[in-house]
């Protein structure tokens, strides 16, 4: 069963379903999910100007897009059936659903179990001016209601980041639904799948975003998780008006609506209804609930990254190899494959940046780093340099490496889109697949470890 | 990579078929590693095998060591930055009836010969795999398809180190780079038999007319230019591998009778260790002489017969159990 076509596969819940459901079935996931059979297209786009990289951006958001008129016959269900669809099935000791975060996709990975979004994104085709937000949300309105009459188990949130997502948001309306309830494809697969005893696991991202309240479960995001703050986006700024002067803007800060309440963040955020409901549905059928709470979608980064190094030593892998990856470039099958470790940055930003140091300043170094990046299109609030990433890569003891083409075109180089997965296949290294961690050795990683900060592992009571 | 670039280690190098590894390799690589108990002997191997231009680092280790070993291979690439041949040919022997012999000294041959070459194995591996290839050639012996009176220990790890090759030549298939060959010498002119641990009573002496040492070298560096499954070194191996998987019964019968008489000269000798805990101070070279003279003539004749008897008797048996099925089937048909 494909994706619905109403779906954008762009995106972080989308293209990582992808790659966690792509490992269970033992399959590589190159060209971030997309054909194969694109990806000379793709790496021709290097010999574009810029003007041209930026429009062929737009170009290939603007394929996935909907129409507004199609938003009242969307049947979000379709979505489930199809994320369930794309596991192998087979019974399973445990169960993640909730957030999305990359380092999530190799903790599923390591533990070999699937992972249910509960967050997805419909772009619909709409134009605005990217820097005017109240005019993106008026917008906004009609559709995102008819696409909540004809959906009364999600909630929506309408997101607009003129920053990291200035080309696309000019041509797409970004909404992002969170199930406020499993549904029936969800409990019918965590029925058939999951063990008697078996643990659901609740991906619960607390990051949370200044929103404007449009109806009972309808909010409008101005801004969103990267370069800039969410001050900045709300308030403006030094490096706000800058911004807007590169890009030849009518205005010097952006003038949102009023926010008037906190909600999950759009992308990453955990809404809570969800777990109530698996609480439900755990208590009936005698399943045990977990808790994976994290303040932000990159603070597991460092416990994964961590697990996988412990796994391999256990595993007497001598590989000492960090793999950075970032948004949706990763991979988790190469990732094991070449006993490489990995290093989920959220985007390309600041923050991202100022993560993979701390990690690094904290660890032994490594061998060898390889570092992939995520490319937008836009020299956003709060990008850093090119040599700022030299530098991540120069950390190595060995051997530091992009794994695009040319860095100084960052982040304008879509071309790594087609080329990360075989940079990894370039590794020589080859390690036998290895069987499933079990959640008990998790624990015991974990309990040796000791508390990672931001993340929390629980165990819930659910009373019977 | 060139050949002329690789890295090779060989345990067991301080004398007999390691040794002659040693110095062949030393003409063709460009890093060796000389692993064995005795760092004298090692030291001086390094020098003449420096002399044929490789470089070469010596380890002094116990193969039944295994996180010593481990260590040789860290070391190894930490000098070098990879492995691309490991030869595991350490082994040690002793002769004695096997209710005889005290569980010790066969304990011990089976740790040097078996758990030695498993730990080379697992030595190496993590590092063939992270290079994305490497040879690996483990030395067994044609008694790593037959029995032999007196020598359960050796025969038995021999067995072993022939089916450790074979279980993680399957296990590395996922890597194309990764080759597992094993090697399988009949008698050898080394000092090993005269270093064994002997519970015979008398004096050990090669069955036959022993192979050079050297012959068996050529043969695993066969192997590392062009890895092969199993590779049997001198025509009576080759026939003794080949009548022990046609005819087993028959060449079991042919070893107790005949070979065992050959393997043992009328000269009484008191029980000895050998060099199974301590190595010997005796000893460090290729060959051990066992090729010269009038004896030497005698066992050419007698190994002559007896390769020809083996193959002979196994003709024989095919033909009979050919001839077995045949009538079965007829019997079967008229029914």
């Amino acid at each position: 069963m494909s994706a619905p076509d109403f779906l954008a596969s762009f995106d972080s819940a989308s293209a990582m379903l992808t790659a966690t459901a792509r490992y269970l079935r033992g399959e590589q996931f190159p060209a971030l999910g997309q054909p194969t059979g694109l990806k000379p297209l793709v790496k021709l786009t290097d010999r574009l100007p810029r003007r041209l990289r930026e429009i062929a951006f737009i170009g290939s958001g603007m394929t996935e897009a909907v129409s507004s008129r199609r938003m009242r016959h969307i049947d979000v269900e379709r979505v489930n059936e199809w994320v369930v669809g794309e596991y192998p099935q087979r019974s399973y000791p445990a169960v993640v659903v909730g957030s999305s975060c990359g380092a999530l996709v190799h903790l599923c990975a390591a533990l070999g179990i699937p992972w249910l979004p509960q967050t997805f994104f419909i772009p619909v085709r709409q134009w605005v001016h990217p820097d005017d937000p109240t005019g993106a949300m008026r917008r906004g309105l009609r559709p995102g209601r008819a696409l909540l009459d004809a959906n009364p188990d999600i909630q929506l949130h309408h997101m607009h980041d003129a920053n990291q997502d200035r080309l696309m948001v000019r041509a797409l309306t970004y909404f992002r639904y969170k199930r406020r309830v499993l549904g029936p494809a969800y409990e019918r697969f965590l029925h058939s799948t999951l063990r008697p005893g078996g643990t659901i696991i609740i991906s619960d991202c607390r990051r949370r975003w200044r929103t404007t309240t449009l109806g009972s479960r309808h909010v409008f995001q101005h801004g969103a998780v990267g370069g800039a703050t969410e001050e900045e986006f709300h308030e403006g700024g030094d490096r706000v008006a800058e911004y807007l002067h590169r890009y030849d803007s009518p205005v010097r800060r952006w003038h949102g609506p009023e926010p008037d309440s906190v909600s999950p963040e759009a992308e990453w955020g955990f809404a809570p209804a969800l777990g109530e409901d698996i609480e439900r549905f755990a208590r009936q059928h005698g399943y045990q609930v977990r808790r994976l709470a994290f303040d932000t979608p990159a603070k597991p980064s460092p416990m994964v990254a961590d697990l996988y190094r412990w796994w391999y030593q256990r595993r007497r892998i001598p590989a000492n190899r960090l793999f950075v990856e970032s948004f949706i470039v990763l991979e988790p099958w190469w990732t094991l494959r070449t006993g490489t470790v990995p290093f989920w940055m959220t985007f390309n930003m600041d923050p991202s940046l100022r993560d993979v140091q701390n990690y690094l300043d904290d660890r032994e170094p490594f061998d060898d780093i390889d570092l992939s990046l995520f490319q937008h299109g836009v020299e956003a609030v709060g990008a850093p340099s090119s040599d700022d990433w030299r530098a991540v890569i120069a950390r190595a003891r060995r051997r530091g490496r992009y794994v695009g083409q040319d860095l100084d075109t960052y982040p304008y180089e879509m071309s790594i889109f087609a080329r990360y997965d075989e940079a990894l296949r370039e590794i020589p290294a080859r390690y036998p697949m290895p069987g499933a961690l079990t959640l008990d050795e998790f624990d015991g990683f974990l309990a040796e470890r000791g508390d990672y900060p931001g993340v929390r592992w629980e165990r819930l009571s659910v009373p019977a | 990579m060139g050949k002329r670039d690789r890295v090779v280690v060989v345990t067991g190098a301080s004398s007999g078929i390691g040794r002659a590894c040693a110095l062949r390799f030393a003409e063709r690589v460009g890093g060796l590693v000389l692993v064995a108990r005795r760092a004298a002997a090692l030291e001086e191997l390094a020098t003449e095998c420096r002399g044929r231009g490789s470089e070469v680092l010596v380890a002094a280790v116990d193969v039944t060591d295994a996180e010593a070993v481990d260590r040789v291979a860290a070391q190894a690439v930490a000098r070098f930055g990879r492995v691309d041949v490991w030869v595991n040919n350490a082994a040690v022997n002793l002769y004695g009836r096997t209710e005889e012999v005290p569980a010790r000294l066969w304990h011990r041959v089976v740790q040097t010969n078996l758990f030695g070459t498993y730990h080379g194995v697992r030595a190496v591996l993590p590092w063939f795999r992270e290079q994305g290839g490497g040879t690996l050639i483990n030395v067994s012996s044609v008694l790593g398809h037959t029995g032999f009176p007196q020598q359960s220990a050796y025969a038995a790890s021999k067995h072993g180190i022939r089916a450790l090759g074979d279980c993680v030549r399957q296990e590395v298939r996922d890597v194309d780079g990764i080759s597992v060959c094993t090697v399988l010498p009949g008698p050898v002119d080394t000092p090993l038999f005269r270093v064994a641990g002997n519970w015979t009573g008398r004096r050990v002496v090669p069955p036959g007319q022993p192979v050079p040492a050297d012959r068996v070298a050529a043969a695993v560096l066969r192997c590392a230019d062009r890895p092969r499954r199993e590779v049997p070194v001198g025509g009576a191996s080759r026939a003794g591998v080949l009548a022990a998987r046609i005819a087993p019964g028959l060449v079991e019968r042919a070893g107790a009778r005949v070979l065992g008489r050959q393997h043992f000269a009328d000269e009484a000798t008191a029980p000895t260790e050998g060099n199974l805990f301590e190595p010997a101070d005796f000893g460090a070279r290729v060959d051990d002489g066992w090729r010269s003279g009038v004896d030497g003539r005698r066992r050419r004749g007698a190994k002559a017969l007896l390769g020809a008897g083996l193959l002979l008797g196994a003709a024989l048996v095919s033909a009979s159990r050919a001839a077995t099925t045949s009538r079965g089937r007829t019997r079967w048909a008229r029914r």
